[in-house]
């Protein structure tokens, strides 16, 4: 089985947690998150015929009080950029965050998960800023935590995409 | 290549220019062309390259196992699924070659089963009777866990529950150890959660590259990492480990990354490759256990007591018995005693029967054979006992025998012997029957006392003489004492008589010698027992029956005639009679 250490990036309250929270069944609390600074999750997937363990760090949002500690996301073999689709600045945030994870991880595949899809008609994000990203190659998947919708394909893409690199 | 064909070559390359290059060349490197040509021919033939490699596997095989373990690894895939083809194709083989160790090998797992089945045993034997035992054992009940756990837990110095092999860079699990008691929760997930605590404790407190947590504790739980460059060996341990453990967890860091150091260099998620790693892994999960070598006194003492109360019961217990055995037999053999029933309920004894006043009285036995008398109920009635010493006693209670008196007792048989007042005897002859035990009365050698002096009186009176003048009934002078004293006996013979029940009569017999006319003697003879009753009844003073009769001289004292014959057949004398008085009973003895 081959292990993959992914992290969940974005700004504060872009539902990181909630994407994870579909995705796998924790065993720790959330509070790891506020104290730590971050959450671990496991999740065995299977990519056709080979299996594949992520192990999810969940990090604790970026916000005025608390930056994202970058240590954490070394080693990663990917990353999924979480934006809040109904803040603009969420997605700025995401896109300082992808730099920085460049630079500390160089390039390791990434997806963008536009959160909050189920509030699609109250977005600030425009289809044109998210159409440029997608021509600069981002990957760039629309997710709702509440409704599950594009969770698990976001995940799934994801390992695809390292697989690939590896 | 041989020197012929070298010479050869030589020629050939002297016949053209095209042919010397190739000649020269031949020339220089003809040897070494011809080696890599074998050489060539070796590496190309299957058969030869297969000779070569085996003649160096073994010294291969071994270099490799004595560096790393990879060469197991690699090679585990292989023997794994050979194992695996073998037995698909005939188990037996596999089975037969197993066969010579399969029995070693049961036998060692169940001597240690057993060994450690033993040990529990003797831990929770050993803890389980004490009061620290008592307490893990409430400890036990409340917490749900077995009481061989929370023994071990208190007992335990140190135990290794788990050893983790992390990536240091991804934090990813590598390899993963834990102890057969402990249950893990997604070591993997902890493995990335204590990187993350390692990146929180660097980034937080500026730790400078190499500097790490080495180690955290929570309660008894530690946790030690030990750091290499590119992996940490954590190791979660309960209780307080020796440094010792420390310095074994560097040296397997160490060896680890000696082995695997590309492994470790170019990890990209597949942990399979450190599989090989656990044999070090494992090495590190010690335990070690307090050795109780002290005697757990509150069992000893507990059991010491037991065993001391124990003796003590079964001490008195049977002193108890024995005594109260000896009682009955006490009861059983004394004379006058009839033991009923004996039984013993609830702790006390009830003994009943029958007691003759005049035996031993039972708690006189009670009091010698020493059972405690507030532990014995008893009733006695009281009852006439047939032992011989005992009717004895109560004949003569009853008969008030006087000291001339023996009493004797046999075969119901009462014997009476010796001499007793006539009164006495009367009243012995009536109530003696009436002594219980008493079947027969015998008296034969019993004499009456009063009948005794009659007879002696009786005896001594007619063996008296009164003496009388020639042909007269003058006494011969000096025998007014004589007739004094016949007249006190005879008063005490009347009044003996009277006592005794009986009539006596004096018959006074006159005599005379033979001179004279047998007329005249019969009376003078006549005359002389009349003389003497008058002077009897004066003398006597008592009413007694008299009679006189002469009998001359027909009986003469003295035969013969000489004048002292004569004077002495000049007498009266006396007869007494005792007869059975009105009222008295005829069988006398």
């Amino acid at each position: 089985m081959i292990q993959k250490k992914v992290c969940m990036l974005g700004a504060f309250a872009t539902g990181k947690t909630s994407l994870v929270s579909r995705f796998v069944h924790s065993i720790f609390s959330e509070k790891y998150l506020t104290t730590v600074g971050v959450k671990i999750d496991r999740k065995p997937m299977e990519l056709g015929d080979r299996k594949l363990l992520l192990i999810v760090w969940d990090l604790h949002g970026e916000d005025e009080f608390q930056k994202v500690r970058m240590s954490y996301l070394r080693g990663s073999s990917g990353y999924i950029l979480v934006a809040d689709g109904t803040r603009q600045a969420t997605l700025d945030k995401a896109c300082l965050l992808q730099q920085e994870a460049e630079q500390a991880l160089g390039h390791v595949p990434f997806v963008l998960a536009l959160n909050k899809s189920d509030l699609v008609e109250e977005w600030e994000v425009s289809p044109e800023a998210v159409q440029a990203l997608t021509r600069q190659g981002w990957q760039v998947i629309q997710t709702s935590a509440k409704t599950d919708m594009g969770v698990h394909t976001a995940f799934q893409t994801l390992a695809e995409k390292m697989m690939e690199v590896a | 290549m041989s020197e012929t064909s070298a010479r050869r070559e030589l020629k050939g390359t002297a016949d053209g220019s095209g042919d010397s290059l190739a000649e020269l060349r031949s020339l220089l490197l003809g040897p070494e062309q011809s080696r890599l040509g074998r050489l060539q021919e070796r590496l190309d033939d299957p058969g030869l390259l297969a000779q070569d490699v085996s003649r160096v596997l073994p010294l291969a095989v071994g270099l490799s196992s004595a560096e790393s373990h990879r060469l197991q690894a690699a090679l585990l895939p292989v023997v794994q699924e050979s194992i695996h083809i073998s037995v698909r194709k005939d188990p037996h083989i596999l089975a037969n070659a197993l066969f010579p160790i399969l029995g070693p090998a049961i036998r060692t797992a169940v001597a240690r089963a057993l060994s450690a089945m033993v040990q529990s045993l003797h831990s929770v034997l050993e803890q389980g009777l004490s009061l620290q035992g008592l307490k893990w054992r409430v400890e036990a009940i409340r917490t749900g866990r077995p009481f061989a756990e929370v023994v071990l837990l208190h007992t335990l110095i140190y135990r290794v529950e788990q050893v983790l092999l992390i990536h240091c860079r991804t934090g990813l699990l590598l390899q993963h150890v834990l102890h057969p008691a402990v249950i893990s929760r997604d070591p993997d997930v902890v493995a990335g959660m204590l990187t993350a605590i390692q990146d929180f404790v660097r980034d937080s407190f500026n730790l400078q590259s190499g500097q790490t947590l080495e180690s955290f504790e929570a309660g008894d739980l530690r946790v030690w990492v030990e750091s290499g460059p590119e992996a940490a060996l954590v190791a979660i341990i309960r209780g307080i480990p020796p440094q010792d453990l420390r310095r074994k967890l560097q040296e397997s860091i160490e060896s680890i990354h000696r082995e695997l150091a590309k492994d470790l260099q170019e990890f990209a998620g597949d942990a399979s490759v450190f599989q090989v790693a656990s044999f070090q892994l494992e090495a590190c999960l010690e335990t070690q256990t307090i050795r109780r070598r002290t005697t757990p006194y509150g069992f000893w003492l507990l059991l010491g007591a037991g065993l001391l109360a124990l003796f003590l019961w079964s001490f008195f217990s049977i002193r108890e018995t024995r005594r109260w055995t000896d009682y009955i037999g006490r009861l059983k053999q004394e004379p006058g005693i009839v033991l009923v029933a004996a039984e013993k309920q609830r702790g006390k004894y009830f003994v009943s029967g029958l007691h003759d006043p005049l035996a031993r009285h039972p708690s006189e036995l009670l009091k010698e054979s020493g059972v405690s008398a507030d532990r014995v109920v008893s009733r006695w009635e009281p009852y006439p006992s047939g032992v011989p010493a005992f009717v004895l006693e109560r004949a003569k209670a009853m008969l008030a025998p006087p000291e001339t008196v023996n009493l004797s007792f046999a075969n119901g048989t009462l014997h009476l012997s010796g001499v007793a007042p006539h009164g006495w005897i009367t009243e012995a002859r009536r109530f003696a029957r009436w002594v219980p035990g008493v079947v027969r009365v015998e008296l034969e050698t019993l004499d009456d006392l009063e009948r005794r002096q009659l007879d002696a009186l009786k005896q001594r009176l007619e063996g008296e003489t009164v003496r009388f003048q020639p042909g007269s009934s003058q006494l011969l002078p000096g025998q007014a004492r004589l007739i004094e004293n016949l007249g006190q006996e005879l008063a005490r013979l009347a009044r003996l008589a009277s006592e005794s029940g009986l009539n006596a009569r004096v018959d006074i017999f006159g005599h005379t010698d033979d001179s004279g006319s047998e007329q005249l003697n019969a009376q003078v003879s006549d005359q002389r027992a009349a003389a003497l009753k008058r002077l009897l009844e004066s003398s006597a003073g008592a009413p007694l029956a008299m009679t006189t009769q002469g009998l001359g001289s027909s009986q003469p004292v003295r035969v013969g005639t000489s004048s002292q014959d004569r004077a002495w057949n000049r007498r009266a004398s006396l007869r007494i009679s005792l007869s059975p008085g009105a009222g008295q009973e005829t069988r006398l003895p």
